[in-house]
């Protein structure tokens, strides 16, 4: 038998950690709200008696409603795909607000298992949760697990075996619980009316109990797809009218409210709390530093310098690794050159391995050590929870440029990759604020854009190098704030609505953690190198070794590269850039911006192969203003072809997409306009 | 004393008698457990001003001042 069981909880359950355990899969886990953006699919490793078990990781969520995009994916998949058990985990250190999902999972025709997981938090406290009363009140299995210790997980793994096999109305604990409907709501003064909603439903539709209470809660999606007949859909009016009636214009509400009232009674029942209510919990007494008054800005300004500081700054540890990846490369383009003269290589061969292979990846290869420093950097800034106070410290100015403070996480996450940082732009649930955050998340330079900088800055910035690499970063923050404000002036017109959030307990990262995910962001950029950016250093080559003929040219600029280049040259001309070689670098670029690199690498490099020879060349054709009009540029043109896929599926609108992207090269094209004219005054 | 949640200042309590204000807002705020007769701690004030951080029902929830005017409060006055 093959089975598929979706893990379901809110944000900050441990539901990756938990997805991570029984998948052995390698996906992130953040300690923000939304991590999980999209549903994720992974098989059980583990062995039970099954053909195998399907794992989908849905995104962390707070409730069934239809307002925000993670919560209507959720139960989209919930309510349309064959999903045999939902394991809905619990962070059992905060379970009155974790089973109010809970209470909604359980009215599906899905058997719920709940999986109660830190409960060594809750232990640490002096906390105790009688849980074979807790399970016979819901008359769902609870069973408590660690996620990130891997405990507990076997035996709810097998629980979870069994509620599939006997489906939902076969647990034990059925018999001998309180609460006998499959609903919190059941002893509440709403009940007949659900009831009554119920039966209605329940010839023609699946989870009608589910439907029902949806229904009442004005839950217009699900109304819409009813398949039931005119005159069932007039009394299922008729029923929604007298919840009207009756409750007057708070009805949609006040289930929610009825919810709460019965799980608060059942957690006083089996949930005994020892800390008095509004005493100070660790996060508290950690936010009274962190969040404090006058010391949260200059703290947190302080952070990202550090981070800066480490990746990039002259003393730091970035620089030092990227010297020593250097060095080793050298060694290594030494060693080929002599193994192909031992076996007497033609020089075209010779070409390509050295000018082309070694030149194009090498170029790229070096700055590895960097960006994965700055995912260090990023990742940790996640896990601890940090970057959730971030979003609260900097929400108030953020609202300014039209952005709110959730903005802050995929802002700053761009300066990893852009990649995930528009797909976190999800957790947004005020769609001008998603769409405004996802025009700007480009202009925050990702890593990939780093080494187009370090090299750049290496030749023509020497005295002043972190100091300028500083300046391009904050250029691009500038640029994101202006755009910000010019675009909540026209397209994108109003106040961001609603900043609700909640801010997670700090929590230590786990070693191992952080370890996978900066080794999968090394292995991602480390495959990256070998795959594209190697087929693009041999197409480049190729394309600038011979012309249109196919003959081996001598002078590269008479290549079909070198034709092509020119040919959009003249583009640049007011920005102070206008090579042919910089042309096409910014062509590759499209592909991926570590190629804006490798081109370079290729086009400048003179067959002497060192990186010497290529900042020699590099410094021949631009001067230092020219330079850093070209950073200016590669920083704000339109991202690579992965971005451009992200924001299409994102924006879900081709018209969005192309509007984003030619607003930020034609941003691109004028600010670097401005900085070569400008400059070219005092120059 | 009934009041609005932006009028509370830090380190005080009030127990939540109504949430008004948009549908979308109140639904969200009702499904994160801001439900009427829920206690509640106004634990600070973002340094800029706005959000604020409440504790309720043992976590902390940030929210603007915009969102807290619609929440309307009693202040829990101490008593020995």
């Amino acid at each position: 038998m093959k089975l598929t069981f979706a893990l379901a909880g809110n944000p900050n359950s441990g539901k990756t950690t938990l997805f991570n355990e029984l998948t052995g899969s390698k996906a992130h886990v953040g300690n923000w709200p939304g991590v999980t953006v999209e549903k994720k699919m992974g098989q059980y490793k583990g062995k039970l008696n099954t053909d195998g078990i399907t794992i989908v990781d849905l995104p962390g969520i707070y409730s069934l409603s239809p307002y925000s995009p993670e919560e209507k994916v959720s139960r989209d998949f919930l309510l349309d795909d064959e999903v045999d058990v939902i394991i809905n985990i619990v962070d059992a250190s905060n379970i009155e607000r974790n089973l109010y999902l809970t209470s909604q999972l359980m009215e599906t025709e899905i058997p719920v298992v709940i999986a109660l997981n830190m409960m060594d938090i809750v232990e640490s406290h002096g906390d105790t949760i009688n849980m074979v009363d807790l399970s016979h009140a819901l008359g769902v299995p609870v069973v408590p697990i660690v996620a990130a210790k891997g405990k507990g997980i076997k035996e709810m793994m097998s629980l979870a075996v069994n509620e599939a096999i006997h489906g939902k109305h076969h647990y034990e604990y059925h018999e001998q619980r309180e609460i006998l409907a499959e609903t919190v709501l059941e002893e509440t003064e709403l009940y007949p009316l659900i009831e009554e909603l119920t039966k209605l439903l329940s010839n023609k539709e699946s989870n009608p109990l589910f439907k029902a209470i949806k229904l009442l809660e004005n839950d217009n999606l699900i109304y819409d797809q009813l398949k039931i007949s005119a005159a069932d859909k007039k009394q299922v009016d008729d029923i929604i009218n007298r919840m009207k009636e009756k409750y007057g214009d708070d009805y949609d509400a006040i289930i929610a409210d009825f919810r709460y009232q019965s799980i608060t009674a059942i957690i006083q029942k089996f949930v005994k709390h020892t800390w008095s209510f509004g005493a100070l919990s660790v996060s508290d007494k950690i936010d009274k530093v962190l969040t404090n008054r006058f010391l949260a800005i200059p703290i947190f300004i302080t952070m990202m310098g550090l981070v800066f500081w480490f990746t990039f700054g002259a003393t730091g540890p970035g620089i030092w690794l990227k010297e020593g990846m250097e060095t080793i490369l050298l060694w290594f383009s030494a060693g080929v050159e002599v193994f192909l003269d031992f076996f007497g290589a033609s020089s075209l061969v010779s070409s390509l391995v050295l000018d082309g292979m070694i030149s194009g990846v090498g170029a790229v290869l070096t700055f590895l050590p960097q960006i994965v420093l700055l995912f260090l950097c990023i990742s940790l800034l996640e896990d601890t929870g940090y970057m959730a106070r971030v979003a609260f410290i900097m929400d108030r100015l953020l609202k300014r440029f039209g952005l709110s403070g959730k903005s802050c996480i995929p802002l700053i996450m761009g300066f990893g990759c852009t990649v995930p940082a528009l797909m976190a732009c999800r957790t947004l649930e005020n769609e001008k604020d998603r769409k405004m955050t996802m025009m700007l998340t480009p202009f925050m330079s990702c890593g990939a854009k780093m080494p187009i900088y370090v090299l750049l800055i290496g030749i023509f910035f020497g005295n002043n190098k972190t100091l300028v690499m500083l300046s391009i970063y904050v250029l691009g923050i500038a640029v994101a704030i202006f755009s910000g404000i010019i675009l909540k002036k026209t397209v994108l017109k109003g106040e961001s609505l609603a900043f609700i959030m909640e801010l997670p307990a700090y929590r230590l990262p786990k070693p191992k953690f952080l370890f996978v995910h900066v080794w999968e962001k090394a292995k991602d950029f480390l495959i990256r190198a070998g795959t594209i950016l190697l087929a693009a250093s041999i197409v480049i080559w190729f394309l600038q070794t011979f012309n249109f003929s196919l003959d081996i040219v001598e002078d590269s600029s008479k290549s079909i590269l070198g034709s092509i280049g020119k040919l959009i040259t003249p583009i640049f001309i007011p920005c102070g850039f206008a090579d042919w070689r910089i042309s096409v670098s910014l062509l590759t670029g499209l592909v991926a911006k570590e190629a804006v690199v490798s081109t370079l690498g290729i086009l400048f490099s003179s067959g002497a192969g060192a990186i010497a020879g290529l900042e020699a060349a590099i410094h021949s054709t631009l001067n230092s203003l020219a330079a850093y009009s070209f950073m200016a540029f590669c920083l704000l043109y339109m991202p690579c072809i992965a971005s451009f896929a992200a924001m299409r599926k994102e924006f879900a609108s081709w018209k969005w997409t192309f509007g984003a992207i030619a607003f930020q090269t034609g941003i691109a094209w004028i600010v670097s306009t401005l900085i070569f004219k400008i400059g070219s005054l005092f120059i | 004393m009934e009041i609005t949640l932006n009028k509370l200042q830090p380190g005080e309590k009030g127990k939540i008698i109504k949430v008004a204000g948009e549908k979308a807002i109140k639904r969200k705020l009702y499904d994160m457990g801001v439900t009427p007769g829920t206690e509640l701690v106004l634990r600070k004030v973002a340094p800029l001003g706005d959000p604020i951080e409440i504790n309720i029902r043992g976590y902390s929830l940030s929210l603007r001042k915009a969102e807290a005017e619609t929440i309307i409060i009693e202040k829990k006055v101490w008593t020995i």
